[in-house]
């Protein structure tokens, strides 16, 4: 079987093979963008708490405030969420129940990682587009935000849009590349990629965090 | 036709939740699913604001906010030194170092937002104290795991911020309503320890008072968190500032601690806000889920006909409450809080409400109490098994090799406590209600 799929295999699962290896590629250029893209979204937090305590300090001492922190800070979070929705399906951070899923064999969890792809493209295809429909109408009758700034809402709108979509569009590679996966008869390895994170990468990444990895490994092989 | 409804609901959700599908794509599928079926009205037009208005929630931005705070904290190193401070105050109590577990949790949870990152951080410091004999094992495990739960009660919150915004009700007074319950329960924990040590003396050792000198010391390590704790709820108490604003101060603050712990660097600041991004961008997928969810069913008539349907069975209030809080005890051992949450509160908080317009006399129905009491339910999910997340990392972080079974049967003393809470908001839900009552009447 594996000297078969060292890419002399001809025909449909040759150009699948292919294929996939082209999905592959661009799914892991993608993934940098959407690191890029998370990036920006983490830092835009740090901003907006810098911004909103700057206002604090000035209303309380000086008596004087932008009057805008809720504001653009509500910018920011559209902005800085919307941004890294992708991300976070790369890095399998958003939630799922996963305790039955664990408890099929691995095939089975390949096609029900796949299913759960496809109602992210599902939502996210109504989502997106009625998305940049509410840009489209605020553009066309010039809708404004209801305070002083009078901020036109297709701006702020359409940087939230953009990052929508692309979410959809990572859920839609990775949709792709996990029907090629199946129809290489590849369902076991999908529930490793696309799996949920297990409890024990969650406890590490915490731990991590807090500088303690250390100090378990080196306890744990007393 | 209502039956219809009801049953393609749950099927469909059963369905997809057993599936493993990302919460978020759960209800917002199922909500688009069920308003195609059962409305010829395009209901789908309004996607575009409903995905917008929750993203753009100054509400919701408390969230990853307070993440960020957690996450900078974490990384100050902050969580070592907690432990071994808290422990000079504590360890004279009857049950030893046990009493330093529930505390050091309760204080670390009040400023991060995780219970994983609760229950891992405080764990790995604590369980190397206890290898010396003496400790029951079960016991400490135990006390770790459901130490971890009270992050989600003790405020700021992050389940709190999300109750407030799927129920309309005012964080800063779920926040004030969780205080005086979330040290009681710290309180009900550490009473258990202390009896089970006094009953049976073979459960703890005697530990040894450091000198005063040093306990004073000590408190150089808790005071900062202290201060945190003060800044983040004493702005609010003030009027000085909103949730939001309260966690924006709380960044800052965190900030300045770990710069004075000579913590604070490029890399460390970047991995905190890669991780913020991450979680922000996953609750916000959740919540813009549960809005859609919330709309197409709220719109097709289904909460009011459940609500109708519990009210014509005739059960008193109370039961009606004692049934909720079943399903939920039950719900709790399969799911974890936030899915719990967004998926249930569109359909039984119209319930609860319903409870409260008929009997303003039971005041446990009130959004505050009740959200009090709803959080202290869902807190105890994260025990139960088969899933109870902070059973699962304090099994991944022991060091002695033994069952899962030795963490559950720990961790049921610290479940019943919690039940005993409940009980204690249903009979005096004042509780939950005078802080808020007095900070913002």
């Amino acid at each position: 079987m594996s000297s078969m799929q060292s890419g002399n295999r001809s025909g449909v699962m040759g150009s699948l093979d292919s294929a996939a290896a082209v999905v592959a590629g661009f799914r892991e250029q993608m993934a940098k963008s959407a690191t890029m893209m998370a990036r920006v979204s983490g830092w835009l937090f740090v901003a907006i708490s810098l911004f909103i305590t700057s206002d604090i300090i000035t209303r309380k001492l000086f008596l004087f405030s932008s009057r805008a922190t809720d504001e653009y800070s509500n910018y920011g979070f559209a902005f800085a969420t919307s941004w890294a929705m992708g991300y976070a399906l790369l890095t399998k951070a958003h939630v799922r129940v996963d305790v039955l899923l664990v408890r099929f064999p691995p095939a089975v969890q390949g096609y029900l990682n796949t299913f759960a792809l496809v109602l992210v493209n599902f939502m996210m295809a109504y989502v997106v587009y009625y998305a940049w429909q509410t840009v489209f109408f605020s553009f066309q009758i010039g809708a404004q935000a209801p305070t002083i700034q009078r901020t036109p809402l297709a701006w702020p709108q359409s940087v939230w849009a953009i990052g929508l979509t692309f979410f959809w569009f990572v859920a839609f590679i990775m949709l792709v590349e996990t029907l090629l996966d199946l129809a290489r008869g590849k369902a076991r390895e999908l529930a490793h990629k696309i799996g949920p994170l297990s409890v024990q990468a969650e406890i590490d990444e915490a731990l991590e965090a807090a500088g303690l990895e250390a100090t378990t490994a080196e306890e744990a092989k007393k | 036709m209502t039956g219809v409804l009801l049953g393609t609901t749950f099927s469909i959700l059963l369905l997809f939740l057993g599936a493993a599908v990302y919460i978020g794509a759960t209800l917002g599928s199922l909500g688009l699913i069920l308003g195609f079926i059962f409305s010829d009205r395009p209901l789908y037009m309004a996607i575009g604001d409903l995905a917008w208005t929750p993203s753009t929630s100054f509400v919701l931005v408390a969230v990853p906010l307070f993440i960020l705070m957690g996450e900078i904290l974490l990384r100050s190193g902050i969580t070592d030194r907690l432990y071994t401070s808290l422990g000079g105050w504590l360890n004279f109590l009857p049950g030893g170092l046990m009493h330093t577990n529930i505390a050091s949790c309760s204080v670390f949870a009040a400023v991060s937002g995780s219970s994983v990152a609760t229950a891992a951080t405080i764990g790995t410091v604590a369980l190397p104290a206890f290898e010396r004999a003496g400790y029951n094992e079960r016991l400490v495990l135990g006390s770790l795991a459901a130490g971890g739960t009270l992050g989600i009660l003790i405020p700021p919150s992050i389940n709190m911020i999300i109750y407030g915004l799927l129920t309309d009700t005012s964080i800063g007074r779920l926040f004030f309503g969780g205080f005086i319950p979330g040290f009681m329960l710290a309180g009900i924990f550490m009473l258990f320890i202390a009896a089970a040590a006094g009953v049976n003396p073979g459960v703890a050792p005697k530990e040894v008072l450091p000198s005063m000198r040093e306990r004073i010391k000590g408190l150089s390590n808790i005071l900062p968190m202290v201060f945190l704790i003060l800044l983040v709820m004493g702005s609010i108490y003030l009027g000085w500032a909103t949730p939001t604003e309260a966690a924006a101060l709380g960044v800052v603050g965190s900030l300045v601690l770990a710069i004075v712990f000579r913590r604070l660097n490029f890399k460390m600041l970047s991995e905190s806000t890669e991780s913020t991004a991450r979680t922000g961008a996953m609750v916000t997928f959740i919540v813009i889920g549960a809005f859609l969810f919330n709309f197409f069913i709220t719109a097709l008539g289904l909460p009011r006909a459940i609500t109708s349907a519990i009210t014509e069975l005739g059960i008193p209030p109370l039961a009606t409450l004692g049934l909720l809080i079943i399903f939920y005890l039950v719900l709790g051992m399969f799911m974890e809080t936030l899915s719990i949450m967004v998926t249930t509160l569109p359909v039984t908080f119209p319930v609860i409400h319903h409870l409260a317009m008929e009997n303003p006399e039971i005041r446990v129905f009130d959004p505050v109490a009740y959200g009090i009491l709803f959080v202290i339910l869902i807190e105890s999910a994260l025990i139960t098994p088969p899933v109870g997340v902070n059973l699962y990392v304090i099994q991944g972080i022991r060091k002695t090799v033994g069952p899962m079974t030795d963490v559950i049967v720990g961790a049921v003393p610290f479940f019943i406590c919690m039940i005993i809470m409940m009980g204690i908001i249903v009979a005096f839900p004042d509780l939950a209600l005078w802080l808020p009552n007095m900070v913002f009447d």
